[in-house]
C-alpha cells in the first residue's frame, strides 16, 4: 500500500487493494490533543498532528490543510476562529463593492496564512515517506461565496455578468492555490467546493465547470493527479463532475456510492467514499466497521479509493477509525481480489 | 390530519393536499381551473434544519419549465426550490419574502409558494403521493438522522455555512 497504489486509484484503474485516504482535517489536532484554532495556525502543530495521524491511520493518503476559509482569509476577509473546526468567514469584502474597487490581488505564497501552510508543508514532505499528501483548493464557488457573502446566490440568476467576474477572479486564486501546493510537493491537488453540490445542475455547468477549468489544466500541466472534492447530496451534478476534466471526484455519504461508482467507471475517473461523518465516525450508532464494508463492496477496486465522506469531525473517537482499520483488512483478506469491474 | 412525531417535533400533516417527497413540497391541483399550487411542507423546514430566508428568482407572469429554479432560500446550507410543473406563474406569495418564519406557524393555509397555470398537472399527478405515503417516507429518514442536538456534518460545510447562515441572520 502507499503513494503508488493511491495515485493508480486517482487515475480510474485498478488495485489489488483499496487505498484508503483519512480526511482527517482538524482531527489531527483532536489526534495530538491541540485546539483546532492552534493547531491550524503553527506549522509544527500541523506537521507533526498531520504525519500522526498518517501514521496511526495508516493512510495511503492524506490532506496538508482541509480550511476552505485558508484563500478567503488571503484575501483580506475576516475569519472567526474555533476550537473544534476550521475558521468560519466572517467578512465579505464584494457584499457592498465591486472587484474593481476592493482591488483584490491574487494570492501568493506569502498571502495571510499561506507560509504556515507551506512551511509545514514542505516540513511534511520531507518526512512524509510512501504517502500522498493531498493540497486542497477552495474551489471557486465556495471562494466567491465567501467574498460576495449571500446576495452570489441571487447574482447567479439574477445578476449573472456580476456574477461571472468575480468567478473569473475566484478561478485565478484557485490556480494560484495550486501552484503553491505544487510548490510544496503535493502528488495530489483538489478543488473542493462544497456550495457547488447546492446548485442547479444548469447553474453547476454556467458557474462551476467553466471557472475550474483553469486550475485543473494547471495541476495537469504539472503533472500532477486533480480531483474534485463537495459534499453533501451532489447526486444531481455528479455526471457534471464527472465531466469537468479531473482525474477523480469525492462522495458525500448521502451520494449513492454505487451510482458514483457507475459513472466514475463509465468515464474512467477514481473516486472516494463515503463514509458516514456522524452516524459511524463519529457516533458510532452505524458501526464503522460495517459501515467501511458497505462502502469497500459498493466501491469495488476499480478506481476506488476509501474515504470519509467529507472532512472528519474534530473529536471523532480513534478507536471508531481502527473498526474502519480492521474493515480494510478483513476486506483485503476475503474479497481480495474482487474481479476488475468494466462498462 | 395526520399527527404525528418527527425528528422530536409534533407535525400536522395536512390531507386535503397531496406530497412531493423529493422536494418535501405539499401540492394541490386544481383540474377546473387547469393549476398547480405547491408549497414548502413543515417536515422539509424541520429537514433543512428551517428556511430563514426566501427570495423569489422569478416574476409573474414568467413562463418556466419543471425542474427551473423560481426561488433560493438559506437553509442550514442554501437551497435552490424548484418548479414542480411547466407553465406559466399565475402568483407567487411574495409574503414569504418577508416572513418565512409563517411556514412554522401556518405551512398549508398561507405558506403556499406559487400558483402555476400548467396543462402538465397529469404528469404532477404521477408524481404525487398522499399524506399516509409521504409520512412513512418521512420516517425512514428520520431513522437516518442523527439524534436531535448532535452537530452532524463536516466541520468543514459548518464553517462555510455557518458564515452564511449568520450574514443573513445579521
Amino acid at each position: 500500500m502507499g503513494k503508488d497504489i493511491l495515485l493508480k486509484a486517482y487515475a480510474g484503474h485498478y488495485t489489488e487493494a483499496v487505498p484508503w485516504v483519512p480526511y482527517a482535517g482538524v482531527h489531527c489536532g483532536y489526534l495530538i490533543g491541540e485546539k483546532a484554532d492552534v493547531f491550524m495556525q503553527d506549522p509544527e502543530l500541523l506537521t507533526k498532528g498531520i504525519l500522526y495521524t498518517a501514521k496511526r491511520y495508516q493512510a495511503d493518503g492524506i490532506p496538508l490543510l482541509f480550511d476552505l476559509s485558508l484563500e478567503a482569509a488571503s484575501l483580506g476577509c475576516e475569519i472567526k476562529w474555533h476550537p473544534d473546526n476550521p475558521p468560519a468567514v466572517v467578512s465579505h469584502p464584494l457584499e457592498q463593492q465591486s472587484l474593481q474597487n476592493a482591488a483584490l490581488r491574487i494570492p501568493d505564497a506569502n498571502s495571510g496564512r499561506w507560509p504556515v501552510v507551506v512551511e509545514a508543508g514542505k516540513k511534511i514532505v520531507a518526512e512524509k515517506g510512501d504517502l500522498a499528501l493531498l493540497g486542497l483548493c477552495c474551489g471557486p464557488l465556495t471562494l466567491a461565496t465567501h467574498l460576495r457573502g449571500v446576495s452570489l446566490f441571487t447574482d447567479l440568476v439574477k445578476n449573472k455578468p456580476l456574477a461571472r467576474g468575480i468567478l473569473e477572479f475566484c478561478s485565478e486564486v484557485c490556480t494560484a492555490s495550486a501552484a503553491i501546493y505544487r510548490q510544496i510537493g503535493c502528488e495530489v491537488i483538489a478543488i473542493v467546493d462544497p456550495v457547488a453540490s447546492q446548485v442547479h445542475p444548469q447553474t453547476f455547468r454556467e458557474f462551476v465547470t467553466p471557472y475550474c477549468r483553469q486550475a485543473i489544466e494547471f495541476i495537469h500541466s504539472a503533472g500532477l493527479t486533480s480531483s474534485f472534492l463537495t459534499c453533501g447530496d451532489a447526486t444531481k451534478v455528479l455526471q457534471d463532475i464527472c465531466k469537468m476534466g479531473v482525474h477523480s471526484f469525492s462522495c458525500d455519504e448521502q451520494v449513492n456510492l454505487t451510482y458514483a461508482r457507475d459513472l466514475a467507471l463509465n468515464y474512467g475517473l477514481g473516486f472516494s467514499g463515503s463514509l458516514k461523518l456522524t452516524m459511524s465516525l463519529m457516533l458510532g450508532i452505524i458501526d464503522p466497521w460495517e459501515d467501511a464494508l458497505v462502502s469497500l463492496s459498493a466501491g469495488g477496486s476499480t478506481g476506488f479509493i476509501l474515504a470519509p465522506g467529507c472532512n472528519m469531525p474534530y473529536n471523532v473517537p480513534p478507536e471508531n477509525v481502527d473498526k474502519v482499520l480492521k474493515a480494510i483488512k478483513w476486506y483485503k483478506k476475503y474479497y481480495n481480489p474482487y474481479p476488475p469491474l468494466r462498462v | 390530519m395526520q399527527v404525528f412525531e418527527f425528528m422530536g417535533n409534533n407535525i400536522e400533516l395536512a390531507e386535503d393536499v397531496q406530497y412531493y417527497p423529493p422536494l418535501d413540497y405539499w401540492v394541490k391541483l386544481d383540474r377546473e381551473q387547469q393549476t398547480v399550487t405547491f408549497g414548502l411542507t413543515p417536515t422539509g423546514n424541520i429537514k433543512e434544519g428551517g428556511y430563514r430566508s426566501l427570495e423569489f428568482l422569478v416574476e409573474e407572469g414568467d413562463e418556466v419549465s419543471q425542474g427551473d429554479m423560481i426561488a433560493v432560500s438559506i437553509t442550514t446550507k442554501v437551497k435552490y426550490l424548484e418548479s414542480i410543473a411547466g407553465g406559466k406563474i399565475l402568483s407567487l406569495n411574495q409574503g414569504l419574502e418577508e416572513e418565512i418564519i409563517k411556514l412554522e406557524e401556518k405551512p398549508f393555509a398561507e405558506c403556499w409558494l406559487a400558483i402555476i397555470a400548467t396543462n402538465e398537472l397529469e404528469g404532477v399527478n404521477r408524481m404525487v403521493t398522499g399524506a399516509e405515503e409521504y409520512k412513512n417516507k418521512l420516517n425512514d429518514f428520520a431513522q437516518c438522522a442523527p439524534p436531535p442536538g448532535v452537530k452532524a456534518g463536516s466541520p468543514t460545510c459548518r464553517s462555510v455555512y455557518a458564515a452564511i447562515k449568520q450574514q443573513k441572520e445579521s
